[in-house]
């Protein structure tokens, strides 16, 4: 099926990985996080919240958030986000006069993302409906394009949001130079 | 699978010293943009030492260049022992990095990435045969553009680091097209 191709094509890797080790606003990154996402009308979902009892190098979480957006009628983006926070400990700095409570962790981020076709299932629910769409993406659209026009710009999106993480954390290697795709 | 044909293998550059290291990404980063390459940054890690800031990034950006081949530009790099200084630049204070820059280089091209001719045993023959015999020139192009790529982006940030005086050509285009200063 071309569904299948498309979604191996889509999220056979995540778009990126990014580690960070320091310390940082947690509380502040979640927040920032979470209204990129509202604020493109993305669908927000917490899937996962996994805390393990702390150890003596500290507390350790596992968060899993799977966003959707629908584009059309038959184009769904998902981006999915997996965040590790390993030796968490909390903090306290004085930062420009201010007693902040910050935390010091290992943090991993990894972002993914999809593009679901026909989500609302209407094609597969016979053969020949799914001779149909296979038609429609094959010789219509064309595999390729359906991937220039909506993949990449989940790819750029999610690329725009990894920019977002960096700049917050303040990493050395901020900025995107692709800021201007899509 | 793909067909990926080494370019260049493992073009190292080592750098201990002033740079800024924002600057220095956002060139990178440029750089590919301009060249039409598409960004993959697979991996990006930084974490604090008592050495200093410790960056690591790989970037494997690509280029389609027809519907069967493309470039593709793998760049690790290690910064390592990153502090900030500020330094005096012509009376006016620059915040600067000080640390070690190691970026390793390699350069790909990639045929038949869409999987498109390895269906069948007959298909992957013909290709090879083609490949072989046929589209050698047009390969062989190939190569030359993505070797020139990886050089450019080179000899830009050696040129970023000051490790030229001046920069130096682009070898993008063919060697005639680089004009010497007659007599």
């Amino acid at each position: 099926m071309v569904q299948k191709y498309i979604y191996e094509k889509s999220s056979k890797e995540p778009v990126n990985i990014l580690k960070f080790n320091g310390i940082f606003d947690f509380d502040g990154l979640y927040k920032v996080m979470h209204d990129w996402l509202v604020d493109r009308q993305y669908y927000f979902e917490e899937s996962l919240y996994k805390h393990k009892v702390p150890t003596p190098a500290g507390a350790e979480q596992h968060i899993k958030w799977d966003c959707w957006r629908k584009v059309n009628a038959y184009v769904k983006y998902h981006i999915n986000i997996y965040l590790i926070l390993r030796d968490m400990k909390e903090v306290e700095v004085i930062k420009e006069g201010v007693r902040k409570k910050l935390t010091k962790a290992r943090l991993l981020i990894v972002f993914g993302g999809k593009v679901e076709l026909d989500f609302s299932k209407r094609f597969p629910h016979s053969k020949i409906a799914g001779y149909l769409m296979d038609f429609l993406i094959n010789y219509i659209w064309k595999p390729e394009r359906v991937i220039s026009w909506w993949w990449d710009e989940l790819y750029y999106r999610i690329y725009k949001f990894q920019r977002v993480v960096k700049e917050y954390l303040e990493m050395e290697s901020k900025g995107n130079a692709y800021y201007d795709m899509w | 699978m793909a067909e990926r044909e080494v370019v260049i293998d493992k073009m190292r550059l080592t750098y201990e010293g002033l740079f800024d290291v924002v600057e220095l990404y956002k060139l990178i980063d440029r750089f590919f943009k301009e060249k039409g390459y598409d960004k993959r940054e697979r991996h990006n890690s930084e974490r604090v030492t008592a050495e200093g800031k410790f960056i690591e990034l790989e970037l494997e950006p690509w280029k389609k260049i027809t519907d069967y081949a493309m470039n593709v530009i793998k760049l690790r790099i290690v910064i390592s022992d990153v502090k900030d200084v500020i330094v005096k630049k012509d009376n006016v204070k620059v915040k600067l990095s000080k640390g070690k820059i190691k970026m390793v280089f390699d350069c790909y091209i990639e045929t038949d990435y869409e999987h498109r001719w390895e269906g069948k045993p007959l298909f992957f023959f013909m290709r090879t045969i083609l490949d072989k015999f046929i589209f050698k020139p047009y390969t062989s192009g190939f190569k030359k553009n993505a070797m020139d790529d990886c050089n450019h982006l080179y000899n830009k940030i050696k040129a970023f680091l000051n490790l030229y005086k001046v920069e130096t050509p682009a070898q993008t285009a063919p060697r005639a097209a680089i004009t010497t200063p007659g007599p």
